[in-house]
């Protein structure tokens, strides 16, 4: 759908309600674009990664194909606790996956690459993989070998939206001076999202940056006549081109000059003002926000550690409203840093995060992992349903359009094996069969996967992904 | 090999560290940890160089016989001065500089995303990126800057200091303008074919004022200004650097910001670049208190990882003294004890025993020493205290190398074993338990006893912890939040414990018997110049152990005190001087 901004989405489509009366308003508006106006819906993705593995015992489903039962970690709520560890909050629980189990497909069984062999560090070398498919290095400037899956998709689908692809983080990253998992360059030991060169993608962990990344001075798509802010954006944007322009020509000469070591730096900055140069041209071409968008209160406030709710519905709001706005198309989600210790002492499990889930099978340190495994999935449940609410341009859920690929860095938490790595998909971009279970047989890898969601986007040239996406994952389709 | 009283193990529990005794040469190896289980080591453990005989150092030999590679083992000679990489300002760095630019209290830089650390520091070259977000935010940083500069009174003096002539009288005047402003901003001298695209862009803009900003915007986005660039063309032999590049590398080191108007002086003149020329800058750098301070508010945090007391949060049930004046009195204690030794001309090992350190009222009512008045941190003489150890009794380093809810006798152990010998442990195995608190079955037993416990649990865990735990468990006469005890609830504080050294385990007690073995140990103080390395050059030194070991043998050995280390690395060939890669060297 391409509108021009002098006729906006809304004011177009608020004019010619008339054909539906009787509906709610924003219902209103999905038949109408349905019927004709070239309304095919953006594709999303999402790729979100939560610290520390699971308590996989939990996790396990029961049976495969579409006759399966969740684990009791992502299955019904009002989980019965006789764990002494007090009552789970009532407001903390909530409905699992089972309550949209038709749009959720969970695979169990595949493998991911990590860190070099023989070396510590699996939570590094768990997360940097998550979503490349790529072994990790020790160097102190180490990089990725390749991109993300979530890069990749934004090299195709996301050049027409404000940002092309945002990374987000749940918790302020680690500052200098205080080290990553065994040693790890946090550049590669903490991120899951890398551009074709390896780097990691910046990653946002303020609610207020993250606004103003997604939804400040997006156009609204309902100005008729251009305001005085915008001639003054527009006077901006022929400035800030004319300095990129200069400083592009500039580094170009200054190559020669440098050493050989140095010229990758120079090459990422040119890269970089390339691509903030596309943007500002994508913002002047942009068809502004899609017709459902309600854009969010700004939220000044840094994420607070210690309190994990509110952190996390912050978060999942930006993800559904950015979706929402068409904002951006390709978004990942870091819940926490890598080894993340984060307290749970809302739910009764005391102690960080990261030290609960070496429990060592003590049975309340177990117990204390499950309520932070089952207290998670409430809120991604909460955050599929979300998107199921909200309805897109072409009447179906937003959810219908997203495809959210979520798993961890290890296995289980206490194991640290990067075998029978739990992974959930969730909506119906990629066009899989959902509500089942597949059970792999252990041979397969991250990779495949991440090539079978490439073609589900429509990269269908795409050769390979990652170390060992050599082929598709069978049985998704 | 037996250098040390303690010696470093391999980076791996799951490799080659099955050897588990304690032999003659210390630990040969460890199989993980078990306790209070820290996430994270620095992962600077490296193999311990045979070094320390070796003759010719060459420090501070006047740009004689910089070029080659390292000699072969036991030969003198120059040591390679390795690869280093052009730096992209750091945030800290960003604003500093276009606050010195700019004359600006505008902090742009707090908006930028994270910068990118390894090693615990954020100067590396290798390891700091740039990406289109952070791009984006240097653009409108620098529309914000200079239309700040603009907004300013024309009679004003810093906007008059920038904008020296009446641009709209034409290409003459706006040239004079931005040759002076990016002379300045890429801390070189700006040359007239590098010009001439601004003058040109000062021209073209809808007004003479618009030009002018969109030209002095450029300025501060431009590579020359984000990045410290040595200019080099690819010269694969080493080479001292120019004069202004070697103030630029001294000006972020000391002062973590641009050159000031003398440095600059003494780079055009050449002065910088001959021994005593940089020594009477770097002279006159630390005389300078409120510049100087850069060094403990960049270096010696992020050595002594003080970002973590921004952090903790002990439980304010069981310590109620503990609040947000006291931390922030803690981390400023820790800024100006580290101050202190950079102009006291103490030797480094004193830094575990000194005797004063910086309270204010509140933070002395707090440790129990006697009164002072006032808000403001003054120096107090300790001798005959219960805070005699430096370091190792700084309230920042006891409160924050402990859990929220009780002393951590292995993070502190990790602590010394890491920032002071680089000689990191690796963490724990998964399999582990590493809780010994509620619902370990151990939460009604001494953390002594609960660390000894979990030592039993696996022989590959008592390697690591017998060191780090004896460490740590020889500071247990302060509590979780750095105050002294000499009893807990479990009853007296036994401080006691056993090292194991290259002539059998040696037994001690308490904080000064620990700070007077530290003391003597050999890795102490190359372990700070490899952390001065770090920093200042912007790359790995862990590897580069003889060229460390020979720094620290110049600066003094045991003897050397901080100053003299600092001042010892930046006369060095290291610092002074680049190399290109070669073709078959990777690309850090």
């Amino acid at each position: 759908m391409k509108m021009s901004k002098r006729y906006g989405r809304r004011a177009f489509l608020g004019g010619t309600a008339g054909a539906v009366i009787g509906l709610p308003f924003l219902e209103s508006l999905a038949p109408r674009t349905a019927l004709g106006q070239s309304a095919a819906a953006p594709k999303r993705f999402l790729g979100y990664w939560y610290p520390n593995g699971y308590y996989m015992l939990d996790w396990h489903p029961t049976g495969t194909g579409t006759n399966f039962t969740f684990g009791p970690n992502m299955g019904p709520g009002g989980r019965v606790w006789a764990d002494g560890l007090g009552t789970f909050p009532t407001t903390e629980d909530g409905p699992g996956l089972d309550s949209i189990k038709d749009q959720v497909l969970l695979i169990s069984g595949l493998q991911n690459t990590h860190q070099p062999a023989m070396v510590p560090g699996d939570h590094s070398g768990g997360t940097g993989s998550f979503l490349t498919n790529r072994s990790v290095s020790m160097a102190v400037n180490a990089k990725m070998g390749g991109p993300s899956i979530d890069y990749t998709l934004a090299q195709a689908i996301g050049q027409t939206t404000k940002r092309p692809y945002l990374a987000m983080g749940g918790e302020a990253a680690r500052a200098a001076g205080v080290f990553c998992d065994s040693g790890f360059s946090c550049s590669v030991g903490d991120h899951i999202s890398f551009d074709n060169n390896g780097n990691p993608l910046t990653r946002y962990d303020n609610p207020g940056q993250i606004f103003d990344q997604l939804f400040m001075g997006l156009p609204t798509g309902t100005t008729t006549m251009p305001s005085a802010a915008d001639l003054a954006a527009a006077a901006r944007r022929k400035q800030d081109t004319s300095i990129l322009d200069l400083v592009t020509a500039e580094a170009t000469s200054l190559q020669p000059k440098l050493s050989r070591q140095d010229r990758p730096r120079l090459d990422a900055y040119l890269t970089s003002v390339r691509e903030v140069e596309r943007r500002i041209n994508a913002m002047q071409t942009s068809a502004g926000t899609g017709p459902m968008c309600m854009p969010p209160q700004r939220q000044a406030a840094a994420f607070m550690l210690a309190n994990p709710r509110q952190t996390i519905d912050i978060a999942h709001e930006l993800i559904a409203l950015a979706f929402q706005c068409d904002a951006t198309r390709v978004m990942s989600f870091q819940w926490g840093n890598s080894t993340s210790n984060r307290p749970h002492t809302f739910i009764g499990a005391s102690g960080g995060h990261h030290d609960t889930s070496h429990h060592g099978t003590n049975v309340q340190m177990i117990n204390k992992i499950q309520r932070i495994d089952y207290w998670w999935y409430r809120r991604f449940t909460a955050l599929l349903t979300r998107l199921k609410g909200m309805q897109d341009v072409d009447g179906r859920s937003v959810l219908d359009n997203t495809l959210i690929f979520q798993g961890t860095d290890v296995s289980d938490g206490a194991k640290h094996n990067h075998d029978d790595m739990p992974v959930v998909l969730a909506g119906g971009a990629a066009g899989f069969r959902m509500g089942q279970h597949i059970l792999t047989d252990g041979t397969h890898w991250f990779g495949e996967l991440f090539l079978a969601i490439a073609k589900g986007f429509g990269l269908n040239t795409l050769p390979s992904f990652g170390e060992y996406g050599m082929a598709p994952l069978p049985g998704l389709i | 090999m037996s250098r040390g009283v303690f010696q470093e193990v391999p980076g791996s529990w799951r490799g080659a560290c099955v050897a588990l005794a304690l032999v003659a040469a210390g630990i040969a190896a460890c199989k993980g940890s078990v306790g209070d289980a820290p996430t994270a080591g620095s992962g600077t453990a490296g193999s311990t160089s045979g070094a320390g005989a070796s003759a010719g150092v060459g420090v501070g030999a006047g740009g004689a016989g910089v070029a080659g590679a390292t000699g072969a083992a036991g030969v003198a000679g120059p040591l390679d001065v390795g690869i280093s990489t052009a730096i992209r300002l750091n945030r800290t760095q960003y604003n500093n500089t276009v606050h010195d630019l700019l004359g600006t209290a505008l902090t742009p830089a707090d908006n930028f995303p994270p910068d990118e650390t390894s090693l615990g520091f954020d100067t590396l070259g290798g390891t700091l990126q740039l990406q289109p977000e952070r791009q984006d935010a240097y653009l409108s940083a620098s529309a914000t800057l200079i239309n700040e500069l603009f907004a300013r009174p024309v009679t004003d003096a810093i906007y008059k200091r920038i904008v020296s002539c009446d641009f709209a009288t034409g290409a003459t005047c706006a040239k004079q303008i931005l040759s002076a402003f990016a002379t300045r901003a890429w801390r070189r001298p700006a040359v007239d074919a590098e010009l001439t695209p601004y003058v040109t862009l000062a021209a073209a803009g809808p007004t003479p004022k618009d030009g002018m900003i969109a030209a002095l915007r450029a300025v501060l986005v431009s590579a020359n200004f984000i990045y410290r660039l040595e200019l080099d063309a690819n010269v694969a032999t080493t080479h001292r650097l120019g004069g202004y590049e070697l103030a630029t590398r001294l000006s972020y080191f000391l002062w973590a910001t641009m050159p000031d108007d003398a440095l600059f002086a003494d780079a055009a003149s050449g002065k910088v670049l001959d021994d005593a020329g940089l020594k009477a800058e770097i002279d006159r750098m630390l005389a300078d208190a409120t510049h100087a301070r850069a060094l403990v508010d960049t270096f010696g945090a992020e050595w002594l990882g003080l970002g973590k007391m921004q952090s903790i949060t002990p439980d304010a049930t069981m310590y109620p003294m503990f609040n947000d004046t006291v931390r922030a009195a803690m981390i400023e204690e820790n800024k100006r004890f580290v101050l202190d030794f950079l102009t006291n001309g103490k030797a480094i090992p004193l830094m575990l025993s000194a005797d004063f350190t910086y309270v204010n009222a509140a933070l002395a009512a707090y440790y129990g020493l006697p009164a002072v008045a006032g808000t403001a941190l003054q120096r107090v003489p300790v001798a005959g205290t219960n805070r005699t150890g430096g370091l190792l009794t700084l309230g920042s380093t006891l409160a924050g190398e402990s859990n929220p809810n009780r002393t951590s006798p292995t993070k502190r152990g990790l602590f010394v074993l890491d920032r002071l010998l680089c000689s990191a442990p690796p963490p724990p195995p998964p399999t582990v338990n590493t809780n010994i608190d509620q619902g370990s079955g151990l939460e009604n037993l001494p953390v002594r006893q609960r660390l000894a416990q979990h030592q039993k649990l696996g022989a590959g865990c008592q390697a690591c912890h017998s060191v780090m735990d004896s460490i740590g468990l020889s500071l247990e006469n302060f509590d979780g939040v750095g105050r002294y005890r000499t009893a807990d609830e479990f009853g007296p504080i036994d401080a006691s414990g056993t090292l194991p050294t290259a002539a059998g385990p040696m037994t001690f007690s308490g904080v000064n018997q620990l700070a007077a073995i530290l003391a003597v140990d050999p890795r102490f103080v190359p372990c700070v110049v490899q952390k001065l390395l770090t920093f200042s050059i912007g790359r790995d030194f862990s590897r580069d152990t003889t060229l460390r070991d020979q720094l620290a043998t110049a600066a003094g050995g045991g003897a050397a005190n901080l100053r003299g280390a600092l001042e010892t690395v930046v006369m060095s060939d290291a610092f002074r001087s680049r190399r290109a890669a070669l073709a078959t060297e990777v690309t850090p």
